[in-house]
């Protein structure tokens, strides 16, 4: 039973193990290989996964072969490094030196390393972190530890205010189809101060699956800028999960844009552990042709006076299908605890869907909480303000739907990484096909 | 320019105009005025191509080519401007974005090349001084968060950035204090050319004390019942229109 379910992930769990690797990292790989194998992949009979299905797999996937194509690789990372910023790059799940800001280069108060040698380098502080971060969330996050090649180990020292924006890039290549497994960290440490950029993209003809897994862990008083792309090929299936644990006045915000064409499932895990933390979520989310492209949200407010924002929005084009799940837990313990969801997306076809579903658990009467969801179209008005000065139906239509998505790109302050976004993102919000 | 002959048309089933004529040569101002539900913004939307009416009759004929067989766009690229009586709001769009598009999209319809940002930028500067619109406004998301006066004016410097032949002013005048109206009705006056006709829908005479028509025209029920001088507004500000609803169609 559980050898079959496993089956399309069975060899790149095998590569993972690597006998000369720490014992311990063999066994948490270990431990959640078997909650793996016993849970099996996800299924639509599972509530969370009710209008998520997974994309068929091809069986037998495996680590991708190495690619030699330092051209097109170099043009894909560039424009990331077009102002300066430090990249940490990886391609098909494994760290690439040679597109990557050499070690030395990194600003001072800040580590930045691939996981591996992480693990090597700082055995003890990555276990722990490895080992309480590995609880299970979901089989797909299990697979993820038992299989992860590589990652980006991140840490801001205790007082760092790191004024560069650390990029980390993960690259899918043209390769048949090829499972690609990557597990990061950022860590801030007492009043740090960090901006993390962390962008999936790839080739147009890479196929398979990426699977990425990030933890965040804010300390006292420290804020944390993450920007994120979801933009893998059509072809690469695309699971990422994201938990994010805030000490005491903590503020961390992430802005999602997940624009890419292929099947994606974004989960975010936030636990607002210390008193006052606050957390700023948003992001955009684009479904078109028959795409599925799915963001869930667990927000946990842990303690007295904490803060969330969320501001999501979706748009579909075609027979796309965007889901967005927003949980909001408020435990007895958070008085005060302040709360606000808000959910908009526009349909642009007749068939295309949004699933848009909040959904509370407050055990405390001493909360602010407030969420909103509207699904709509583009307005007729507005599109015929437009016609009216000279422009045609297409291109208007297209001026309001990129309004409707820079709600979300003007949440990001820094000007070039916005600019830089805007034009990552600019040609998939311009294709859009919008249904007349 | 403008030519309509026994134009019939419903909002949705509801029969508005009932056989209106009007032709509007280039250079002169016309107003039309009338009582709420005579079918002035009506005629305003129709000119426009505005969705949810439907011409059940008659014609229009602009430059001497019939303007309803042409989309809304096309309307716009060949000169024809509705200021609006209620601007849309349009958040994340800039003002500056919004205009250089419609402005590129009339000049590729005549032949003419794209205007960079640098450029267009010069050219809007210069409009907006017309209507007194900050600059900050200028560049802005599209009426988001204006004023009803800041609306209205905006429209103004979209009509002098957009250069047409035939502007269509809906209710211009609603809503506006009176400084606001003197500065929106400069704007307008020094947009008057031989080679711009213009078409005031307005409810009040007040308008017209600061843009003089060269005609004005009384809408009942979906005609127009008297045309006459600019003289005629004030006639209509003593006297009303309810005389007006109860005489035969005539003109003076």
């Amino acid at each position: 039973m559980t050898a079959r379910v496993a089956t399309p992930f069975s060899r790149a769990v095998e590569a993972a193990t690597n006998p000369t690797e720490a014992p311990w990292l063999a066994r948490v790989r270990r431990d959640a290989s078997e909650r793996f194998a016993a849970a099996g992949l996800p299924t639509p009979r599972l509530e969370a996964w009710r209008t998520t299905p997974l994309p068929e797999l091809v069986e037998g996937m495996g680590p991708a072969a190495l690619v030699n194509d330092p051209a097109g690789l170099q043009a894909m990372v560039a424009p990331f490094r077009a102002d300066g910023s430090p990249v940490l790059v990886f391609v098909d799940g494994r760290h690439a030196p040679s597109l990557s800001t050499p070690e030395a280069d990194w600003p001072r108060g800040l580590r930045v390393c691939p996981l591996t040698q992480a693990v090597v380098e700082h055995g003890p502080a990555v276990e722990s972190w490895l080992g309480h971060r590995s609880v299970a969330v979901g089989a797909l996050a299990d697979l993820n530890t038992a299989a992860f090649q590589d990652g980006a180990w991140i840490e801001a020292e205790d007082q760092a205010q790191i004024r560069e924006e650390v990029r980390v890039i993960q690259i899918s290549t043209a390769c048949a189809a090829a499972a690609r497994h990557l597990r990061s960290f950022v860590r801030l440490g007492r009043l740090a101060r960090l901006r993390v950029t962390i962008a999936d993209i790839g080739a147009d003809d890479a196929a398979g699956f990426l699977n990425t897994r990030t933890s965040v862990d804010a300390g006292e008083r420290s804020h944390l800028t993450l920007t994120r792309v979801h933009q893998s090929p059509a072809e690469v299936a695309h699971f990422d999960s994201l938990d994010v644990h805030l000490a005491a006045h903590s503020e961390v915000s992430d802005s999602l844009l997940q624009t890419g064409p292929s099947w994606t499932r974004s989960e975010i895990d936030v636990d607002l552990a210390g008193e006052r933390a606050t957390v700023d979520l948003g992001g955009v989310f684009i479904a078109r042709g028959h795409q599925i492209t799915d963001i869930h949200t667990t927000v946990s407010h842990n303690a007295p006076g904490v803060v969330s924002r969320q501001n999501y929005r979706g748009l579909a084009a075609e027979e796309g299908r965007g889901v967005f799940h927003g949980q909001i837990r408020v435990a007895a313990g958070a008085r005060g605890a302040d709360a606000t969801q808000s959910n908009k997306n526009m349909l642009l076809s007749r068939r295309s869907q949004i699933h848009s579903t909040p959904a509370l658990e407050i055990l405390t009467d001493d909360v602010k909480c407030k969420h909103g969801s509207a699904t709509g179209q583009i307005d007729p008005a507005q599109l015929f303000y437009l016609r009216s000065r000279g422009i045609d139906v297409q291109d208007a239509a297209r001026i309001l739907t990129r309004a409707f998505a820079a709600e979300i790109l003007s949440r990001i302050a820094h000007v070039s990484t916005r600019e830089l976004l805007e034009g990552q993102i600019a040609p998939s919000v311009d294709a859009l096909e919008v249904a007349s | 320019m403008l030519r309509i002959t026994d134009l019939h048309a419903r909002a949705g089933d509801k029969p508005i105009l009932k056989g209106l004529n009007l032709t509007v040569n280039g250079g002169e101002v016309h107003a039309i005025m009338g009582p709420n539900g005579s079918g002035k913004s009506t005629l305003a939307h129709v000119l426009a191509g505005r969705p949810g009416y439907t011409v059940t009759g008659g014609e229009v004929l602009y430059k001497e080519s019939p303007l309803l067989d042409m989309a809304p766009e096309v309307r716009a690229r060949e000169g024809v401007f509705l200021a609006y009586q209620y601007p849309v709001e349009l958040p994340g769009v800039s003002n500056l974005y919004f205009l250089r598009s419609a402005l590129n999209a009339i000049r590729k319809h005549r032949g003419e090349d794209d205007l960079d940002a640098m450029d267009f930028l010069a050219i809007a500067k210069e409009k907006a001084k017309l209507v007194e619109l900050d600059e900050a406004l200028v560049k802005r998301n599209v009426n988001e968060g204006f004023s009803g006066g800041e609306k209205k004016r905006n429209e103004i410097f979209q009509m002098a950035v957009l250069d047409p032949s035939l502007a269509i002013l809906d209710e211009t005048d609603s809503g506006l204090d009176i400084d606001a109206l003197r500065v929106v009705a400069s704007g307008v006056n020094k947009l008057r050319s031989p080679n711009r006709a213009m078409i005031l829908v307005t409810h009040y005479q007040r308008l017209l004390d600061y843009i003089v028509p060269d005609f004005v025209h009384v809408l009942i029920d979906g005609r127009i019942a008297l045309s006459g001088g600019k003289e005629l507004a004030l006639e209509l500000e003593s006297k009303g229109y309810e005389w007006l609803e109860k005489e035969p169609a005539k003109a003076s």
